[in-house]
């Protein structure tokens, strides 16, 4: 064979390769192929590992019910309170490979608003007003499915159940004297959600999420929609994210 | 586990979640908490009631006098430190301190010791958190009856053949909280003594045997100068050629004065005082 003929027919099996390798790409199934020209390509896919991803988050959440429930106080003159409360997340993902695209997904939220009611008393026992925050603890246990697999991006859905644990603390005001009272909630909801992955290394990706927890109940001030921001980071061998 | 058993473990657990009845943070768990009555400071001292003299008895004929002491909740809900009975005083204007006999929260004493007067009660009462209070009793304190003096009064026994005879009475009531002046004109009954239950009042009329009046009201006359004066005919009972007879014309002058007691009732202190004339009636053949 001519060194053109060569050329060109080494060309063309490298155009075929990397053809065969994106479309290989879609079917989650990364490929490597070996030139003789140390051209780099994706390695034959393994299906075969199971994976665990931690992540963090930066959340920001809407509780639209919080401050309604604020409000609804026999003797009430005036409240404000936080609906839109910052926090912080963590998250581990199980991810055996026997049951891709499915996934489990354990996280963690934590956030605090504050309130603040004026009442008009009746009684001189009653009180004048009262400030506090609430401490908002919010445990998600999420089975996933991973409809979308691209290159570097994953879609997935989620949902499950969720316990809530609200630990508030109050500062009443009364006519001659003030009194701090705490009190605790606890309590299972129901959530659902979806977000997207963007892997930035191999072993890291950038996820942002979208969650809606509630209890189906009219009232409930910890019903709430839920952003998160974060990282995620993959534990396991090779090249985590392949695999997801 | 395969895909299948999964998918059906996450469907038990939504529909376990929605069904379980998921508690929420409702209204009650940011509801307002009252504060305990006893957290809040004692600030009302104790409160006078049921004082006796009432404030209708302004002259007071009377030794009683009595109150009642509670400690009730203050107008900011704190509960009642309950009252220092060792702190329970009535003292008179000159810094005497009358002597109380408690039964529970209700006090008593006796105004015996005082003479009659402007009297000036003041009641002093603490609580065990230290609120005091004090209430001043006024009263005029008048035990005592009027004074009656007659200055004009008939003879003790007279005579006349007239057909009338004037009789005249007049004096002086005194009392400082005067009321009522009265002179009733009578005649003895079987005790023959006058000024008793047993006397019988003068019949009125113009004819033989009565009087031209039988009762008096001084009121007017004393309240307006302290003094009275009145006059009454007695006319002639014997008729012409009949036997001549002695008639004893009695006459109670009675001076009340507007005492009332600690409740206020009417009690007023009374003084009487009596004349008497014998009257021998005969007519001339």
């Amino acid at each position: 064979m001519s060194r053109m003929r060569q050329t060109r027919a080494i060309a063309s099996l490298r155009t075929r390769s990397v053809a065969a390798a994106c479309a290989l790409c879609l079917f989650a199934a990364p490929m490597r192929a070996q030139t003789a020209r140390q051209v780099s390509l994706p390695a034959p896919v393994s299906n075969s590992e199971d994976l665990v991803t931690l992540g963090a988050s930066f959340d920001y959440a809407w509780f639209s019910d919080f401050s309604n429930r604020v409000a609804d106080q026999p003797g009430i003159q005036s409240s404000s309170a936080e609906d839109f409360a910052p926090g912080i997340g963590a998250s581990m993902e199980f991810n055996p490979a026997r049951l891709r695209p499915l996934f489990a997904r354990i996280g963690a939220n934590f956030g605090i608003q504050k309130f603040e009611q004026v009442y008009a008393p009746i009684s001189p026992l009653d009180p004048t007003g009262a400030t506090g925050k609430v401490k908002g603890f919010f445990a998600d246990l999420q089975i996933g499915l991973r409809p979308y697999r691209g290159r570097t991006t994953r879609f997935e859905l989620l949902t499950g159940g969720t316990w809530a644990h609200d630990d508030a603390e109050f500062e009443f005001t009364y006519a001659d004297t003030t009194q701090t009272v705490s009190r605790k909630a606890n309590g299972w909801k129901w959530n659902a959600g979806a977000s997207i992955s963007k892997a930035i290394g191999a072993r890291t990706a950038l996820r942002l999420g979208l969650t809606y927890i509630t209890s189906f109940k009219k009232q409930d001030a910890d019903q709430n929609l839920r952003l998160s921001t974060g990282f995620v980071f993959g534990l396991g061998p090779g090249d985590p994210f392949e695999y997801w | 586990m395969n895909t299948g058993r999964l998918f059906a473990l996450g469907t038990v657990l939504i529909v376990a979640s929605a069904s379980y009845g998921c508690p929420g943070k409702d209204s009650d768990f940011f509801a307002p908490v009252p504060i305990d009555a006893s957290a809040v400071a004692d600030l009302d001292a104790p409160i006078f009631s049921a004082i006796k003299p009432v404030p209708g008895a302004t002259v007071l004929n009377s030794n009683v006098f009595s109150f009642t002491l509670s400690d009730p909740a203050g107008s900011n809900g704190g509960t009642p430190s309950g009252v220092d009975e060792a702190s329970v005083s009535a003292r008179t204007a000159t810094g005497s301190t009358l002597t109380l006999i408690v039964t529970g929260l209700n006090y008593s004493g006796s105004l015996g010791s005082l003479s009659d007067g402007v009297v000036s009660l003041t009641l002093s009462a603490k609580d065990k958190a230290g609120n005091t209070r004090s209430s001043v009793v006024s009263f005029t304190l008048d035990r005592t009856p009027p004074v009656i003096a007659l200055t004009t009064t008939p003879p003790p026994q007279m005579s006349s053949t007239d057909d009338t005879v004037s009789i005249d009475v007049a004096g002086t009531i005194a009392d400082g909280a005067f009321g009522s002046g009265q002179m009733m004109v009578t005649q003895p009954g079987p005790d023959g003594v006058c000024g008793n239950a047993d006397d019988n009042i003068w019949p009125k009329g113009n004819a033989g045997g009565q009087v031209s009046e039988n009762t008096f009201d001084l009121t007017t006359s004393v309240k307006s100068n302290g003094t009275f004066a009145v006059g009454f005919y007695a006319y002639n009972p014997v008729p012409v050629g009949g036997a001549s007879r002695t008639d004893i014309y009695c006459g109670t002058v009675a001076g009340l004065d507007s005492a009332k007691d600690e409740n206020g009732t009417d009690k007023p202190n009374r003084s009487t005082f009596v004349w008497r004339t014998e009257l021998t009636w005969s007519r001339l053949p």
